[in-house]
């Protein structure tokens, strides 16, 4: 192909891969989306200039986490958290951690179990994680584990420190996890003991905060935290964001979360979305709805995703591929319709592949374009539905 | 959902891809934190979607690249954009953060295409059939990216 260029990218070669496994199974087990950079602050660095035994060290260290991680055929499943997700995560209903206690640059990921994300550090260089309850696990061969008083455990790794303990709170939640990534091994150690030192716990305090219906509530399901936990619904990396959208009905479950239906710009059916969080940072759980006019969400199957899809966007292209068929389905409609006008195309496949619409240039007014697709079986009902919102962009 | 059976066999996939599809994903978008995020996340969505995803391998780089967009489109949407390099802390040899850095003058799309094809060693043919594109699409792309990328990285080629 291209000599030159393809040899540029030789070098990623020397680039030490991070073993990610671990993590990979520990949130298909929770569930948990701890998220890119927490801060979702962008960082500069300048290139850092090491000599080469200190890029050497930090190979040998990688590696050795790597090795350790690949014993065993199973690795890190074996010993690490059950793959086996619970069927309802556990919410700690029961009480909350006190804001204040967490910095206030915190961002909270996810909710179910709550969970709390952080940087720390002299230069931010590490990544703590609060998380309610504690996962059980037993401790890897790697890990050393130090008790460290007050019913508090303190297991540090060769990449990652945990400590252990308990929050005072009743029911599912009666013991916390703090993970720190990043930094040193004293590091670590110091950031979590002081992460440790500053945790409050308040039995009154609900984790869930559903708000007064208001327009605002949408507003609030923007932003970072809204991308969170749309993987329940399709794949990640897609925002939703009903920006300008109305809440019509709000209800809190019996687990105390909160669904809200909200319209969006384009006037459609209404999405449902089931949040979580409080103080104004709200976490999407699952999100259905921006069905085409004749589609009824009350209709669609409530459990866990039937079909699976992933849209993308090039330019004026919006493409729905990927595994996204379900049993029973027999057909699929994609809808993609620009937020500030009724503009927008529609294709329909019957069976399993790409699926892809081409829109007109977008308006000049448009900042999104909603996209939707629904399943449906032979008798037209709804099977399975979801709604997303793109923002334009100017890359082709 | 997620069995024995379901988790050796998204093992399987990890252990042969996983380095460079987390390369690829760094270059692609040139943060560790990203490729760190994306990489976990698309291996745990294949581990709890189980033996619904058929592809594993087309669907955990379609995902991840999924991933790693959304996320650098909301960067860039916070943000003022521009030259960006993150090594999350996990310093980077000084000619690949020169390369990350370069890629950076290149679109989104020019970036990913090039990298599927020299980072993630995908042919075109291949890279059809994991986007779920035509192979005449992918070359028409990789042709273009490729002589757009000829100006920002040649220059370090031949040093």
């Amino acid at each position: 192909m291209t000599g030159a260029t393809g040899a540029r990218f030789e070098v990623l070669d020397e680039v030490v891969v991070p073993d990610l496994w671990d993590e990979a199974v520990h949130r298909a087990a929770t569930g948990l989306v701890a998220g890119p950079e927490e801060g979702r602050r962008v960082v500069r660095r300048r290139p850092r200039r090491l000599p080469v035994a200190a890029a050497a060290a930090v190979l040998l260290a990688v590696v050795a986490v790597v090795v350790t991680a690949g014993d065993g055929d199973n690795g890190p499943v074996a010993s690490g958290p059950d793959p086996e997700p619970a069927p309802e995560p556990p919410l700690c209903v029961e009480g909350s951690v006190v804001p204040a206690s967490v910095p206030a640059s915190a961002r909270w990921q996810v909710s179910t179990p709550g969970t709390v994300t952080w940087r720390a550090g002299r230069d931010d260089e590490l990544r703590l994680t609060l998380t309610v309850p504690a996962l059980e696990r037993m401790p890897t061969a790697d890990l050393r584990t130090e008790e460290l008083g007050g019913d508090r455990r303190l297991w540090t790794g060769p990449d990652r420190s945990r400590l252990f303990g308990p929050t005072g709170l009743g029911g599912s939640c009666t013991d916390y996890e703090l993970l720190a990534m990043g930094g040193t091994e004293a590091e670590r150690e110091a950031a979590l003991l002081d992460a440790a030192d500053r945790l409050r716990f308040d039995p009154g305090l609900g984790l869930v905060d559903c708000g007064e219906p208001s327009d605002h509530v949408v507003r609030a399901v923007e932003g970072d935290n809204a991308a969170a936990t749309l993987g329940s619904v399709s794949p990640l990396g897609l925002s939703l964001a009903p920006a300008g959208g109305a809440v019509t009905t709000w209800s809190r479950l019996d687990d105390g979360r909160c669904r809200l239906r909200v319209t969006v710009g384009t006037g459609e059916v209404p999405v449902e979305v089931v949040v979580s969080g409080r103080d104004g940072r709200y976490a999407v759980d699952s999100a259905i709805g921006v069905a085409p006019s004749d589609a009824d969400p009350a209709g669609a199957d409530r459990g866990r995703p039937l079909a699976s899809a992933s849209v993308e966007q090039d330019g004026t292209e919006v493409g729905l591929t990927g595994t996204f068929w379900c049993d029973g389905c027999v057909e699929v409609e994609l809808h993609a319709t620009y937020d500030t006008e009724r503009r927008g195309d529609s294709a329909r496949a019957s069976a399993p592949g790409p699926l892809a619409v081409e829109l007109a240039p977008p308006p000049a007014t448009a900042a999104s374009v909603v996209v939707s697709a629904v399943w449906r079986d032979a008798d037209g009902r709804v099977r399975d539905l979801f709604a997303i919102v793109l923002p334009v962009t100017a890359d082709g | 959902m997620t069995d024995d059976g379901v988790v050796e066999r998204v093992r399987a996939v990890y252990d042969a891809t996983h380095a460079r599809l987390w390369r690829s994903v760094l270059a692609y978008g040139g943060s560790a934190d990203v490729a760190d995020d994306a990489v976990a996340e698309a291996f745990a969505q294949a581990l709890r979607r189980g033996d619904a995803v058929v592809d594993l391998e087309a669907w955990v780089w379609r995902s991840a690249f999924a991933i790693a967009r959304g996320e650098l489109q909301r960067r860039r949407r916070d943000h003022d954009g521009g030259e960006v390099v993150d090594d999350a802390g996990r310093p980077l040899p000084e000619p690949a953060f020169d390369l990350l850095r370069d890629l950076q003058a290149l679109s989104p799309a020019d970036r990913e295409v090039l990298v599927l094809c020299h980072v993630g060693g995908w042919t075109p043919t291949e890279l059809a059939a994991v986007l779920g594109v035509p192979a005449s699409t992918v070359r028409v792309r990789l042709h273009r990216a490729t002589r757009r990328a000829r100006r920002v990285l040649s220059k370090e080629a031949s040093a």
